[in-house]
């Protein structure tokens, strides 16, 4: 090392002297959104990683076209005025396009941002109706919770005959959780089903959930559903099973985090849930994924690792293949059809795409494929 | 040709005093800058590495203190006797974010988080978290553990936290970032050091620059394992993040299983070598700015004499009085000044004497010139005369010649009409006999002598006035020759037997015989009178000179001949006294003679030498041999070129 300093430092002399620009070429930089603090950390922590792996790869190869990526990560601290926020910062800040958020009551606050700075965002999870059928810049590579929850709702009614359900839905999410109970209680009802207990869930309430628990087991249903994020799931399913140990609990897509069970314990075994992604896949890239993930941060990749890596490259697939004078958005358009993890992303004109669902229960402190 | 570009001196001096400054101050900036920046970069290496041992030290400790509350917590829990609930408050009063109590299985005995209601504690009592990674690590190892960061259930924020296994319980106190954040500034890190604290799995769990962390692409899971490997005293480890390089140490906490990384702006950030450069570079720009206001002054005073000088030196070569040299404390100029100032008395000494001695010679040469201006008029007017003196002997000569020829035609007519004259005065005399006898009675006997005496006397007289008549012809051919000097045509053999026959006279009197042996037929085009002139010449000038006015006897061999081309080779030569070498030199010159003071005017030859080269348009050599006769050889064109103008 001290070797290398003498020639470093004339060439900095040199530089200085001739007053000429000396730097490489700028990189390239993405934007990175979500929510690494509060509730939703688990998401936002478990997306972060997987897109920081997919640019670190990435620039193993040489990045794009010779110019490394860099990228840069906001905190959108799981509010829309957050998300807003870090989407201005990461505009100001020159990024050619941003990945997130996790949450759409974050989108809310970006997507006008986005749109008005031309900046494209691709979303990992965002599933709310709200943002699915708009060409702009906002791209999802999520079902809509219309798809999911009358996935849900065929699954619990049809499926398992549960017809009496309770819902708790995440009020700080409304964005989302809203949407999602009624696209279910809409589904439930068409196939025979009934909701006989709706109550909201604030996280951040300070007494805890004792009595929405007691609420939901109020008419006996035949199963609680749950439109939360992973920390409130876990902390009212502890609730609910000190009431009740034997209700079938069952959690919205949101909550299935590798978080859910160290928060949850044994208060979830047991629990159902429907996502994006198998687990037990034995996709060659999806493994290979997986493996570096792990060794990389000593964490199992989540759904949303999932999510936010197929985001990452869409991204970066756009990037590389980038012809003349197309916008990014013009080039995801025309490739239109990305090679996944586990599944291929397909957009629409719209610029969504659909997921496959895999039916999970948690067992033995692990998530199990049905 | 490439144009050369000139430089005022002061210019020139200016910019080479600004130079110099530049250069001079940035080579030992360089120098500087080279020989302190590893000094600069070890130094901030041990500021890093006092940095993080500090910033371990301080959180360990901090954090031992929290192992102690909560130790004093359970403790006061296990107590009888003693209100749980004022202790759960009392634990979560400061910082702890979350404290809770787990029975063996994992399940809530007591829990309190800070800022939230007692009951939402007590609702989670009886809860599990057998799952919580902390605990069963805790319960595993039955030993004080600080987790990864991680998301907490209680307070739904991402925290740290530890476990402290108390008997059959384990204490779990959770710790807000914030918290670990504000301990770790509590440090004075130094100037411009940033800490961050990393926990096992490389995730960062506070960063006292909160925005680099936010520079996602750099893997701090790599740090630890690469900062402690860095040698001691040598430079810091440098790593990029965000495009920006940092001197990084780190120190690993075994206590609390977390890494404690310093870092420091690297390279031209690290304030040290940041402070160095501006230090430099004010000193730089005074050095130039000093120089830029001292350099022209300089210039113009280093510059001054030399214009002076100057200038004065073109006032010396245009002659104008340069007055006074200027003086400088400069000991070249002023020798400069001084050797010109001498140069210049030289120069005017030099001048004066020039010019005295140039208004000398110009009155010489007036002098001179008057002399031989005077000289040469009378040159003039002596070669006028002897030019008329040679025209009038040239005159004379050609009267004489003429005299001489009157002389001869008279004494040549003297002959026939003498015998004329005597046959008619016979006649006369035979006639008057014949008169006297007729009265006495002729006889026929008488009759018939007398008719006889008449017929002799009248073919006496026929014959003699047919010679007579005969000669004046010739004479007035040749007569019109010389004085005509007209161009015709004739033969060369006629010419030269009508010269002969006027020469007999001449000749008779001598004992010089000439002899012509010239074909006839040899016509010619051109003057016959400059020809018999010149024949004339040649012969009486042999007759004169090569046999002693003709008292010696010899012969005069004319000959002639058709040569190449157009021209007539003329030759007379003698066998008689033969021409000195010296006299052959000058033969043909004017008024050379040989009988100076005995009548040779020293022109003949010179008049023959005229009338070829000039007339004829032909060349006249001699040749001699003394004793042996000389030879004049003549080479004429047949055919004379036109006249350029009668001379002599």
């Amino acid at each position: 090392m001290p070797g290398t300093r003498l020639p470093r430092l004339l060439a900095l002399l040199a530089c200085l002297a001739t007053l000429s620009g000396c730097g490489e070429e700028a990189p390239i930089r993405i934007g990175f959104v979500g929510s690494l603090s509060g509730r939703g950390a688990d998401i936002g922590e478990s997306s972060r990683k997987a897109v920081q792996l997919a640019i670190e790869a990435r620039n193993a190869q040489g990045g794009i076209d010779g110019r490394a990526i860099e990228l840069l990560v906001r905190d959108d601290r799981t509010s829309a005025e957050g998300g807003a926020q870090a989407a201005r910062e990461l505009a100001d800040a020159d990024v050619d396009l941003v990945i997130g958020p996790n949450i759409s009551a974050v989108a809310s606050g970006i997507v006008p941002v986005i749109n008005e700075r031309q900046l494209l965002t691709i979303s990992p999870t965002v599933s709310a109706l709200a943002f699915a059928g708009v060409d702009d810049m906002f791209l999802r590579i999520n079902w809509t919770t219309r798809d999911n929850a009358r996935t849900y709702a065929q699954w619990q009614v049809e499926a398992q005959a549960r017809r009496r359900l309770a819902l708790a839905y995440d009020t700080n999410n409304a964005v989302f959780s809203r949407s999602w109970a009624d696209e279910f209680a809409r589904a439930a009802s068409e196939f025979g089903g009934e909701i006989v207990a709706e109550v909201g869930l604030d996280g951040n309430q300070p007494t805890g959930f004792s009595d929405v628990a007691s609420a939901l087991l109020l008419p006996a249903p035949d199963a609680v559903i749950m439109i939360a994020n992973a920390v409130d799931v876990a902390r009212l399913a502890q609730q609910l099973r000190k009431t009740d140990p034997t209700v079938p609990l069952v959690a919205a897509e949101w909550a299935g985090s590798e978080q859910l069970i160290a928060l949850g314990g044994r208060a979830i075994e047991g629990l159902e849930l429907v996502q994006a992604y198998d687990r037990q896949s034995q996709a060659p890239g999806y493994l290979q994924f997986r493996q570096a993930y792990v060794a990389r941060f000593r964490d199992e990749p989540g759904y949303a690792s999932i999510a936010a890596y197929d985001a990452a490259t869409v991204a970066l697939e756009g990037l590389l293949r980038r012809e003349g004078r197309e916008t990014l958005k013009q080039t995801i358009a025309r490739i239109a059809t990305f090679q996944g993890l586990q599944q291929p992303v397909r957009f629409d004109p719209f610029g969504d795409a659909e997921r496959k669902a895999f039916f999970v229960r948690v067992r033995d402190g692990r998530f199990i494929r049905e | 040709m490439t144009l050369r570009r000139t430089w005022s001196l002061r210019f020139s001096l200016t910019v080479l005093l600004i130079l110099s400054t530049a250069i001079t101050f940035s080579l030992v900036v360089a120098g500087l800058l080279v020989i302190r920046q590893p000094q600069l970069a070890s130094d901030a290496g041990q500021a890093l590495e006092r940095s993080a041992s500090d910033s371990a030290a301080r959180v360990e400790e901090y954090l031992r203190t929290i192992e102690t509350r909560l130790l004093v917590a359970g403790a006061a829990l296990a107590a009888q006797g003693v209100d749980d609930k004022r202790v759960l408050a009392a634990a979560v009063a400061h910082d702890l974010s979350a404290f809770y109590m787990l029975d063996r299985a994992g399940s809530i005995l007591a829990a309190r988080t800070h800022g939230n209601d007692p009951r939402y504690g007590e609702a989670l009592v009886g809860t599990d978290q057998s799952y919580n990674p902390l605990v069963r690590e805790a319960m595993t190892t039955q030993q004080i553990r600080w987790s990864d960061k991680f998301l907490s259930a209680f307070t739904g924020e991402v925290g740290v936290g530890v476990a402290i296994p108390f008997g059959e319980r384990l204490l779990v106190g959770e710790l807000s970032l914030d918290t670990v954040l504000a301990t770790l500034r509590s440090m004075a890190g130094g100037v411009e050091i940033d800490t961050m604290v990393i926990d096992r799995r490389g995730e960062v769990i506070a960063d006292t620059d909160g925005g680099i962390t936010q520079h996602a692409a750099t893997g701090w899971h790599d740090l630890p394992l690469a900062a402690t490997t860095h040698p001691a005293d040598g430079e810091p480890l440098v790593v990029e993040i965000g495009r920006r390089d940092y001197y990084v140490a780190a120190r690993h906490s075994d206590a609390l299983g977390w890494t404690f990384v310093a870092r420091a702006p690297a390279g031209l950030d690290h304030p040290g070598f940041r402070a160095l450069l501006e230090t430099v570079a004010w000193g730089l720009g005074s050095a130039i700015l000093i120089a830029l206001l001292l350099a022209p002054l300089w210039a113009r005073h280093m510059a001054r004499p030399v214009q002076d000088i100057t200038e004065r030196v073109s006032l010396l070569a245009s002659g104008q009085a340069p007055g006074k040299w200027p003086d400088s404390s400069i000991a070249e100029y002023a020798a400069l000044a001084e050797g010109i100032a001498f140069t210049e008395a030289a120069l005017k000494a030099r001048e004066r004497e020039l010019s005295e001695l140039n208004e000398k010679l110009e009155a010489r040469v007036l002098t001179r010139t008057a002399a031989l201006s005077e000289a040469n008029q009378r040159i003039s007017a002596a070669a006028e005369r002897l030019r008329q003196t040679q025209a009038s002997l040239v005159q004379s000569e050609k009267l004489a010649a003429l005299g001489g020829l009157v002389a001869g035609i008279a004494h040549e007519l003297n002959t026939p009409i003498g015998n004329g004259l005597m046959a008619a005065t016979t006649l006369c005399e035979v006639s008057e006999n014949f008169s006297i006898r007729s009265q006495s009675g002729l006889t026929r006997k008488d009759l018939g002598r007398y008719i006889d005496d008449v017929d002799g006397a009248v073919g006496i007289i026929t014959r003699n006035l047919n010679r007579a008549a005969d000669l004046v012809a010739s004479f007035k051919q040749v007569a019109v020759d010389q004085t005509s000097s007209q161009r015709r045509e004739f033969t060369l053999g006629e010419v030269l037997d009508e010269i002969l026959l006027t020469l007999q006279p001449s000749l008779k009197r001598t004992e010089v015989r000439v002899i012509s042996d010239v074909p006839s037929g040899l016509r010619m085009d051109s003057f016959p009178g400059p020809l018999g002139q010149v024949l004339t010449n040649l012969i009486m000038n042999a007759t004169i000179h090569a046999f002693d006015e003709g008292q010696r006897a010899g012969t005069i061999r004319i000959t002639a001949a058709r040569e190449h081309g157009l021209e007539v080779g003329l030759q007379v030569a003698d066998d008689g006294a033969g021409i000195t070498p010296e006299g052959l030199t000058r033969i043909f010159d004017p008024f050379y003679t040989t009988r100076q003071g005995q009548g040779g005017s020293g022109l003949g030859l010179h008049i023959v030498h005229n009338a070829v080269t000039n007339i004829l348009g032909g060349r006249i050599e001699v040749s001699s041999q003394p004793g042996k006769g000389s030879c004049f050889s003549l080479t004429l064109p047949m055919i004379a070129p036109e006249r350029r103008g009668i001379e002599a």
